[in-house]
């Protein structure tokens, strides 16, 4: 499981370490060369190799709909930023790799000031999945992910 | 959820920054941009679901300043997102303004690139954009064009974002004393050698049309790489390190886009002088017109297009209507002797006419001079009256959707220079010849049904066409109708067509109406045909 090698972080830890940044955009570096990323679904597809998963087994842990999923992992479909925070928890990453994934497919980083995000980042760094995830989205009066 | 994992998160998460009032109607869903003086972010309503923008304000000196909030208020263009409310707390103000759907010009290039008339096209939206802005009073001049800040939706229309850093032209101020903009798009003078201006805005535009073209944004290095010599000459002038060797306003780069400048040259000698004949005549007659004043309100020649302006603008007819109020003025709809509202009910008035029931009579418009006034018109609906001159929507650039069904035209050109006009219908018209309107780039859908339309000549140079309504014409042949291969949709019932063979040179099309009385011709191609046939009675 992805999750045993991640660091546990503890949320004050995590969150002040983000507030303290002025400029997300310097913290994820993303004044790299932006026409080097590879292209989502190539990268979700490597990324299923390198650790060891399958797509089948990323879209059920992502709670997305099974022929959706695939159309992703295709480059059928591009998806919404809620979809790619969905398939972070599929894949189990863990905060940084998350970011990335929201670089990679061009969308807007996580953004630990505003509420839901916050409760996102909460979730993936305490290895939350994504139900309980919505069960904390729903507790907390927010848009469910995918209900954006 | 366990009730200790929602307190451990809470204990660390603090907004109270926001507004409470902001807070309890929005829901924030993502951060768009955030620096030290505050953060854009894309919110949620909470009670309808729909999606705006808030630009969250923290660092005080520029709350003086927060012009954003004053000047889109007073701003309305469709190509300006609207402004919606603001909410204020110490040590924040939050500006709510409409979301424009699409995505930014930055983040587009990296899914397709646009080819060099969708980047025109670009432009020239670009351009109506600022002609508006610098056309307030006093003008208002953006400071930051720059691909971020454009936003395009799927049908290629652009909005300008991010006002928060311009400034209205301040004539006595000699030199901008803060540094704003994003420095590759940024003019020399926004560093502090003097003031801001319009042709401010004309170098930003020329880096970001050099950019579009070429991905690189030094115009030095790139401009060897713009294949087309015209605009690398536009793009040169635009962006000259002294204002004044820029062009002089936005009115003439467009021109200078479209192609129209020499034109415009001609017409421009013609017009000043008239103004001076005119000027020596009104200052040898009278001085008292030079010091006349304002008109409160607005006076119409015609009481129908005078009704209808009310019922757009919800005015009543005691109210004075301002000039001001024109400007929000984008739609207009006269079916008959009925001022319609809105589409629906011109929908009624027209299907009422349609089943001649007698509820809709001619109506008594004769002249256009009334319509001349609304600036940023985009929808004109005037059927059935009794005006033939259209001189007067020769300005009216904004111009996307014209409906003039039975009138007595006969001549279009006066809307040769509408660049925007994407929808012409004049069905029952007096009009033989389009092809005046060749300069048209985004005309797409025409209605010539019930015209003195005899052959497909009549159409050229309209190569954008992608709809053609052309029924009940004495159309006999459809010669040439594969120079319009963009072509989608053509009716052609009630013609006198008798082979449609032709048809099958084009491309792109998906459906062709014909007459029942016109179905052997049209049952000789069916085998071979891409595209669906229906019949019409």
């Amino acid at each position: 499981m992805p999750q045993q090698n991640m660091r546990k972080i503890r949320t004050s830890n995590l969150l002040q370490r983000l507030f303290k940044t002025s400029n997300l955009e310097t913290f994820m570096g993303k004044n790299e060369d932006a026409m080097q990323m590879p292209s989502f679904h190539t990268y979700i597809s490597e990324l299923c190799k390198e650790m060891g998963l399958v797509p089948e087994r990323v879209i059920k842990q992502s709670s997305i709909e099974r022929s959706y999923g695939h159309q992703l992992f295709n480059g059928i479909r591009k998806p919404s930023r809620d979809k790619v925070i969905q398939l972070a928890f599929g894949f189990g990453l863990d905060v940084d790799g998350t970011q990335k994934l929201l670089k990679i497919a061009r969308k807007n980083f996580l953004y630990p000031r505003i509420k839901r995000d916050a409760a996102v980042l909460y979730c993936i760094s305490h290895h939350i999945g994504v139900v309980e995830a919505q069960n904390m989205l729903q507790d907390l009066g927010l848009t469910l992910l995918g209900g954006e | 959820m366990d009730k200790s994992v929602l307190n451990d998160f809470l204990s660390g998460f603090d907004d109270s920054r926001f507004p409470y009032e902001f807070l309890k109607t929005y829901e924030p869903m993502e951060c768009l941009a955030e620096n030290p003086a505050g953060e854009t972010l894309l919110i949620k309503h909470r009670q309808t679901g729909a999606y705006f923008i808030a630009k969250c304000c923290t660092d005080p000196m520029l709350w003086t300043n927060t012009t954003e909030s004053r000047l889109l208020r007073e701003l309305h263009h469709d190509g300006v997102p609207a402004f919606v409310e603001e909410y204020r707390k110490d040590g924040m103000v939050c500006v709510v303004r409409e979301y424009a759907h699409g995505i930014p010009l930055d983040k587009l290039i990296h899914e397709k690139r646009l080819t060099e008339q969708q980047i025109i096209s670009v432009g020239v939206q670009l351009c109506d954009i600022l002609i508006y802005l610098h056309g307030q009073s006093p003008p208002v001049i953006h400071r930051d064009i720059k691909p971020q800040n454009i936003i395009m939706d799927e049908d290629g229309t652009v909005k300008l974002i991010d006002f928060g850093i311009s400034r209205i032209y301040n004539e006595s101020a000699q030199i901008d004393t803060v540094f704003f903009g994003t420095q590759k798009f940024a003019p020399p003078e926004q560093y502090g050698f003097s003031q801001t201006d319009s042709r401010s805005d004309i170098f930003s535009f020329g880096v970001l049309l050099c950019w579009l073209l070429t991905g690189e944004t030094e115009v030095k290095k790139a401009l060897g790489k713009v294949q087309n010599k015209r605009l690398a000459g536009i793009i040169r002038k635009c962006t000259a390190f002294a204002p004044k060797d820029r062009y002089m306003n936005v009115v003439l780069v467009k021109d200078a886009l479209t192609g129209r400048t020499i034109k415009r040259g001609i017409l421009a000698s013609l017009c000043s002088a008239a103004v001076m004949a005119a000027m020596i005549f009104v200052l040898s007659t009278s001085g008292k017109y030079l010091s006349g004043t304002q008109s409160a309100g607005i006076t119409f020649e015609e009481p129908l297009i005078e009704q209808a302006v009310r019922l757009a603008l919800s005015k009543s007819d005691k109210e004075v209507i301002l000039k001001k109020d024109l400007l929000s003025l984008t739609e207009l709809y006269v079916f008959g002797d009925k001022a319609a509202a809105n589409n629906e009910m011109y929908g009624t008035y027209s299907d009422d006419f349609a089943k001649n029931n007698g509820n809709v009579q001619r109506g008594s418009i004769s002249s256009l001079n009334d319509v001349a006034k609304f600036k940023n018109l985009k929808k004109l609906l005037l059927s059935y009256q009794n005006f033939s001159d259209l001189t007067p929507l020769s300005e009216l650039t904004f111009l996307e959707y014209i409906e003039l069904k039975h009138n007595p035209i006969q001549d279009v050109s006066p809307l040769s220079q509408l660049v925007s006009l994407d929808s012409l219908f004049l069905y029952d018209t007096n009009i033989s010849d389009l092809t005046a309107l060749r300069d048209c780039s985004r005309l797409t859908c025409v209605d010539v049904g019930y015209t003195r339309v005899t052959s497909i000549a009549a159409l050229e140079g309209l190569d954008s066409l992608r709809m053609l309504m052309i029924r009940e014409t004495p159309l006999e042949t459809l010669d040439n109708i594969e120079l319009y291969p963009m072509l989608e949709q053509i009716y052609l019932s009630r013609t006198h067509l008798l082979d449609l063979s032709p048809l099958l040179g084009l491309p792109r099309l998906q459906l062709a109406e014909v007459s029942e009385s016109m179905r052997s011709a049209a049952e000789d191609i069916e085998k071979e045909a891409g595209f669906k046939i229906i019949y019409q009675e």
